[in-house]
Formats: structure tokens, C-alpha cells, sequence
């Protein structure tokens, strides 16, 4: 038998379980259930999943304490479901250590590239630093060794804090980074300054994107973060 | 002042030399007509009345008592030169003692009588000045029309009326506004005279049992007369009615918006259940045939039933998503305003929509540097997301949409223009009524897209921005959405 990665989804409504799990199944992945928190900790800790697809509104107990405890013992991956306009919940779930979220109603194609680039999250991480990246088929190429970014075959200049911000997101290319983590990575555990973080991205994208209001490679997520596209 | 007792006026001659001339004249007149009454041989009892009348009048007209005594004296003495025998002598007997004592008690008699006389006379203008300013400030309350106006109307009079510093303090009973008014030229953040060492006195502002604050007269000129105190409370009861009354008149004015609200609320409910139980059919019926039909229905009917299911749902969540961005906005928090760069938010709505909408192209021009626009991103993201939306839907399959980011006069905006049909001017004035539809005659037009476009009205004013629509010159139609800045732009000199 092939090693299918195992996927636990934690959501009450049974109509989404329905859908989620045959999408993901007709995707190549197995799937178990848990209809609340209690199922989903006992599932996490016997079948040990390679993912977990966690609701946060789940009626016994608060999604974020099933997500604390599973961050307790593992690096596993964990995607959050949440409706829209939430973004308070979910910009908490990712920093309490989430690694992606969907938002209700899901679109397919988004579904399965976030459960994908979970999936390797940590896997290839460590090779992926020694490489060139490159995104957009090729439009936008970053050489980690020597430290080179290019646009369409031509240099791009980045200052310090750029070359950060770039860097660090495409080491995590289509997982969403909270603008919190990115704050954090440049500027230390007591940065606090929004603006300042608005502004470096906004230089950034003019330089690497075409045009700054539509991007290509990085994309903004209102109210929680930025995400770069996946890697070709 | 012009008051009641204005009739009445006493001669005052408040100087002592005006006191000393009109004395000597009142003897002198009195000296000639003894004299005249000795000439003429009728001196016998009347020179006596007339000296006598004498040291009246200059006791009468003077104040205290010493121009009285004087007069009593010299009187007696003129009396026993000019009239007594023998005459044009001045013997001391005990006749003239007679004469004088009586003399001098004429004046002293005269001097208490008159006396208590001015002291009831200044009683009474004072209790009429006070009816005066009473009626004054009854007046002034009756037409005030909020806590400030009551309190500088009962201040001004009653620190005039007691010569000394007033204040009042509202405590926010009643739903009013709490806070703290002074008397004359003080400053409102002056503190109170207390700190001179001096008390002040409070009275309490209550009606009916409920307390609105606190009036408090200061006490550095000394402690305050009974009649002072009384005043200061009928003032202060006056200020608590009027304040009571104000207190009133706010509650009902809540009850009234309340009951509006209510109204308005429950109309907004109405529309969207109709409006919701219309895709809803849609989708019910599909899915029932579909169901029913158990797979014999041929592929492409199956199809476009799948499709309608699809996008009568999509509909429906626009709808819910609308609905919960009215809800946010009407809110006890409030919208949450936070520093968002404006291409982000359209970068991102514009991607939204590209998932749905793949095949309608879209342009995103911006001709400035970075604007950093505050804003609830969530609620503007929803706005840009109707625009977007209406656009595709009216536009049709050939649609084309561009969007510009700009900045003009201290707003950025975001302007959308499709190449569609355009706004028909019928509907162009209730464009963003509850009502309105605009455009073609497609099966979208029955739709009522009104609400999207209220509730980016709704959204661009409750950021103090606003929305406008016009059509292009070359058709199509263009909605401006504007929100202001807060702060400055960052152009990054590129």
C-alpha cells in the first residue's frame, strides 16, 4: 500500500466533513474525522496525522485549546478553518503556532495548494536554503547562496531589511506569514511599528513587482499577513 | 436699577458737607421765622413747634445722629436768645434745659425712626432685586436649551447677586452631560477657591429625588448670610427643576431614535429575508430535480443545473457577507480603524474577485507612491468587492474593469469603471437608495443589486469618506470611493 499522508479533519458539520474528505481522498490523501475537540485530541495522539484541518468553532471545547495542546508535543501541521472577517481569531491561531488557515466557504484549488505546502513544510527546508528559488515561472529568482535576486532576467537591488522580507517569505512560499512573525524576524521579539513594515514591503514590491496593486509573487492577506506564491 | 420702591426716595444727603449746609439752612430758615413770630407777637407756643419742626427736619434729612443733636442744640439756644424773656438773652434756667432736653429728644426720636425707616427700605429693595433676578433666572432656564446653558444662566446672576465665585458641577445624572461650570471670567480648567485656605458652601442640585450634581459657593469673603443662603438654594432648586426637565426631554428624544432604529431595522430584516428566499428557491429546485431525476436527465441540463446551483449560492453568500459588514458597522465598537496601504487592500479584493470572475480582465493603475490609508480593512475590502462585483455582473462576458488608486485633496481613491452599459440616468439619483437597479435588462438586472451599492455608501461615509457615480464618455460606468487620510503620504521618491 502506498503511504498516503493522513489527513485529520476536526469540524462538526458533517456536510463539510462530507466534502472535505472527498476532495481530499479524490486528491491522493486519507482522511480521518473528529466531530469535536475531545475526538480530535484522542485521533492526534493514536493515529499520530500527517495534517490536521482544525475548525475553530467546535461546540465542546475553543478550537485554540485543541490547537495549544497539539502544539504542546508536535510540529505537526496544523490548518485553521474559519469563517471571514474574523481575522482577530485567526491572526491568534497562527501565532499561537497554526501554520495556514482557509476560510469558509473554500475554494478548491486554495484547499488543496494550502494542505500541500503544509505538507512540506520541514521536510525540504533544509535543502531549499542551499538553492535558487524561483516563482512565477521564472519571473522572479532568488539565489540563496550568492545572495542575488532577479526580475525578469535583470538584477534587482534589495536593501537589508528587503532581502529579508523576501527571503524569509520564500522559505515559506504559500504559507501565510503574519505581519506579527515578520515584525518579529526583522525587528525583534519588541517591534510593534505597523507602518515601518508597510512601508520596507511596499519598496519591495515595487521592485520585484510589475505593478504594486497586483501583485504576482507576493500576495496580501487583509488583516493577517502577506503569503508568497508557491515555488515553480 | 428701576425697581418698585423707585417712588419712594429719601433725601440723602450722603456728605457731611452737604449734611452740614442743608442743617444750617433748615436753622436759619427756622431762626427768621421765630424772629418773624416774636415781631410779629405770636411767638407764645408757636416759635416753639417751629424749632421743634426744625430739628425734625434736619434729623429726617441727615444720616446718623450727630447733624440732629447739633441742631437740637444750637436750636435751644437760638430758641432761648430770640424768643424767651427775656429777649436777645441767652439765660440759663431750667426753662432752657426744658427746651433742650426736649430738643434732643425730638432729634434722637426723630434719628431711630428714621433709621429703622432706611433699614426696611434697603430690605425691601434687596428682597425685590432677589424676586427680580429669581424671575430673571426662571427666564433663562425655561429657554435653555442644554446643561451649559442652564448653568451659565443660574451662574452669572447668582455670583452678581452674592458678590462672590459660583460654580456648578453635574454629575451625569439623569443621562445629561456631567461636567463642571464656573462663574464670571474663570478658566475651565482654574481650580476651585478652595485652595486659598477658604471653605466653600454646597448645595446639592437634586429634584424629585435624583441628584444631578452640585453647586458650590465660595467662602473666602466670609460665611454666607441666611439671606445669602437662601438665594443660593432657591437659585440652585431652580437650576435642579430646569436640569430634571432637560433630563426628560433627552430620554424621549432616545426613546424616539430607538423606536426609529427599531423601525428601520425591522424593514432592513424584511427586504433581506425576500431577497434571500429568491436564490435559495433557485438552488432548492435544482437540487430537487436533480435528485429526482435520478441521473436521466441528459449531461447538459445536469450541468447547468450544478452551474445555477453554484451561482445562486455565490449570490447568497455576497448577500450574507453584505449582511455582516451592516452589522459590523452599526455596532456598539464601532469600525476599527487601522494604517492599511491602499494597494494591498485593492491587490487583494482584486484577486478575490479574479477567483471568481476568471474570465473578466481586470487593470489596477496606481499613479502615486505608497498611500497608507486608515481604515477597517475588512468593511473597505467588502466595498471594493461590490464595486468589483456590480461591475462583472453589468458589463457582461465581454467585461473589462480598471481600477485607479489615486490621491486627490487629502482623500485617496479608489475609482472603478467598467465598460458595460453604463448607469441609466432614471436611476442615476437613487443610485444608492435601498432600491435601485441600473443598467440592462439581463437577468442579473432583476436581482436588486441596490443593496451592495448602499452598503458601500454605508461604508465610504462611516470612514468620513463618500462614493460617487458618473458614466464615461466613452460608456461604461465609473464609481468613485474615497476614504481620507489621516496622515501623511509616504512616497518613496522613485
Amino acid at each position: 500500500m502506498e503511504n498516503k499522508p493522513v489527513i485529520l479533519i476536526v469540524e462538526d458539520e458533517a456536510a463539510i466533513v462530507d466534502f472535505l474528505a472527498a476532495k481530499l481522498e479524490s486528491g491522493g490523501y486519507r482522511t480521518l474525522a473528529a466531530a469535536n475537540g475531545r475526538e480530535a485530541i484522542s485521533s492526534a495522539t493514536s493515529h499520530c496525522p500527517d495534517l490536521v484541518l482544525l475548525d475553530l468553532g467546535l461546540p465542546d471545547m475553543d478550537g485554540m485549546d485543541v490547537l495549544k495542546f497539539m502544539r504542546g508535543w508536535s510540529a505537526l501541521p496544523i490548518i485553521i478553518l474559519s469563517a471571514r472577517q474574523q481575522e482577530e481569531d485567526i491572526v491568534a491561531a497562527l501565532d499561537s503556532g497554526a501554520d495556514d488557515y482557509i476560510t469558509k466557504p473554500f475554494s478548491n484549488s486554495v484547499l488543496m495548494a494550502r494542505v500541500r505546502t503544509a505538507l512540506r513544510k520541514g521536510v525540504t527546508r533544509v535543502d531549499r536554503v542551499n538553492k535558487t528559488l524561483s516563482f512565477g515561472g521564472g519571473g522572479l529568482s532568488i539565489d540563496f547562496d550568492r545572495r542575488r535576486v532577479s526580475v525578469e532576467g535583470q538584477r534587482v537591488h534589495l536593501t537589508p531589511v528587503e532581502y529579508r522580507i523576501l527571503t524569509y517569505l520564500a522559505r515559506n512560499a504559500g504559507a501565510v506569514i503574519t505581519h506579527t512573525t515578520l515584525l518579529r524576524e526583522l525587528w525583534g521579539p519588541y517591534a510593534t511599528d505597523n507602518r515601518l513594515l508597510r512601508v520596507n514591503m511596499a519598496n519591495l514590491r515595487r521592485k520585484i513587482e510589475a505593478n504594486s496593486a497586483d501583485p504576482r509573487y507576493i500576495l496580501t492577506e487583509v488583516g493577517v499577513g502577506y503569503r508568497m506564491v508557491e515555488t515553480d | 436699577m428701576k425697581n418698585k420702591l423707585s417712588g419712594i426716595r429719601l433725601l440723602n444727603l450722603n456728605s457731611p458737607a452737604g449734611s452740614w449746609i442743608s442743617c444750617a439752612a433748615i436753622l436759619l430758615a427756622a431762626t427768621l421765622g421765630c424772629q418773624a413770630l416774636a415781631r410779629a407777637g405770636l411767638a407764645a407756643g408757636n416759635a416753639g413747634a417751629l424749632m421743634a419742626l426744625a430739628v425734625f427736619a434736619v434729623s429726617a434729612s441727615t444720616q446718623g445722629y450727630k447733624y440732629g443733636l447739633a441742631s437740637a442744640v444750637i436750636g435751644a439756644f437760638i430758641y432761648e436768645y430770640l424768643v424767651t424773656e427775656p429777649r436777645l438773652q441767652i439765660n440759663i434756667s431750667l426753662d432752657f434745659a426744658l427746651t433742650l432736653g426736649i430738643m434732643l429728644l425730638i432729634s434722637l426720636a426723630t434719628g431711630a425712626v428714621m433709621n429703622g425707616m432706611r433699614i426696611k427700605y434697603r430690605a425691601a429693595l434687596e428682597a425685590e432685586q432677589r424676586v427680580e433676578l429669581m424671575y430673571k433666572i426662571n427666564d433663562l432656564l425655561l429657554s435653555a436649551a442644554d446643561e451649559r446653558a442652564i448653568a451659565q444662566s443660574c451662574l452669572s446672576h447668582l455670583s452678581g447677586a452674592l458678590g462672590r465665585a459660583v460654580s456648578m458641577h453635574f454629575s451625569g445624572g439623569g443621562g445629561l452631560q456631567p461636567g463642571t461650570y464656573f462663574s464670571g471670567e474663570q478658566a475651565k480648567d482654574r481650580p476651585l477657591p478652595r485652595e486659598s485656605g477658604s471653605d466653600a458652601h454646597f448645595i446639592p442640585l437634586s429634584f424629585q429625588n435624583k441628584a444631578y450634581g452640585v453647586a458650590e459657593i465660595s467662602l473666602a469673603k466670609g460665611p454666607l448670610s441666611p439671606d445669602e443662603l437662601s438665594l443660593a438654594q432657591a437659585v440652585s432648586r431652580q437650576a435642579a427643576q430646569a436640569l430634571h426637565l432637560l433630563a426628560l426631554s433627552v430620554q424621549r428624544q432616545q426613546a424616539r431614535l430607538d423606536a426609529e432604529a427599531e423601525k428601520a431595522r425591522s424593514r432592513f430584516l424584511r427586504g433581506i429575508s425576500h431577497d434571500l428566499r429568491t436564490p435559495l428557491t433557485a438552488i432548492i429546485g435544482a437540487s430537487n430535480t436533480l435528485l429526482d431525476s435520478g441521473g436521466q436527465l441528459p449531461e447538459a441540463t445536469g450541468s447547468k443545473l450544478i452551474y445555477d446551483i453554484q451561482s445562486d449560492a455565490q449570490w447568497l453568500l455576497d448577500m450574507v457577507e453584505n449582511i455582516l459588514s451592516v452589522t459590523r458597522l452599526q455596532g456598539d465598537a464601532g469600525i476599527n480603524k487601522s494604517e492599511e496601504a491602499a494597494e494591498e487592500i485593492v491587490g487583494e479584493a482584486v484577486a478575490r474577485f479574479r477567483r471568481r470572475h476568471p474570465q473578466v480582465k481586470v487593470e489596477v493603475r496606481q499613479n502615486s507612491g505608497l498611500l497608507l490609508v486608515p481604515m477597517d480593512a475588512t468593511l473597505v475590502s467588502r466595498a471594493l468587492g461590490n464595486l468589483l462585483d456590480n461591475a462583472a455582473r453589468y458589463a457582461g462576458a465581454a467585461a473589462s474593469v480598471t481600477i485607479d488608486i489615486t490621491r486627490e485633496n487629502g482623500f485617496a481613491s479608489f475609482t472603478v469603471s467598467d465598460n458595460g452599459p453604463g448607469i441609466a440616468s432614471s436611476v442615476m439619483p437613487r443610485l444608492f437608495a435601498a432600491e435601485a437597479s441600473y443598467g440592462s435588462s439581463s437577468q442579473d438586472a432583476a436581482r436588486g443589486h441596490g443593496m451592495g451599492l448602499l452598503i458601500c455608501k454605508t461604508i465610504a461615509e462611516a470612514h468620513g469618506g463618500r462614493i460617487s457615480a458618473y458614466n464615461l464618455p466613452e460608456g461604461g460606468a465609473s464609481f468613485a470611493f474615497s476614504l481620507p487620510f489621516g496622515t501623511e503620504v509616504y512616497s518613496n521618491g522613485k
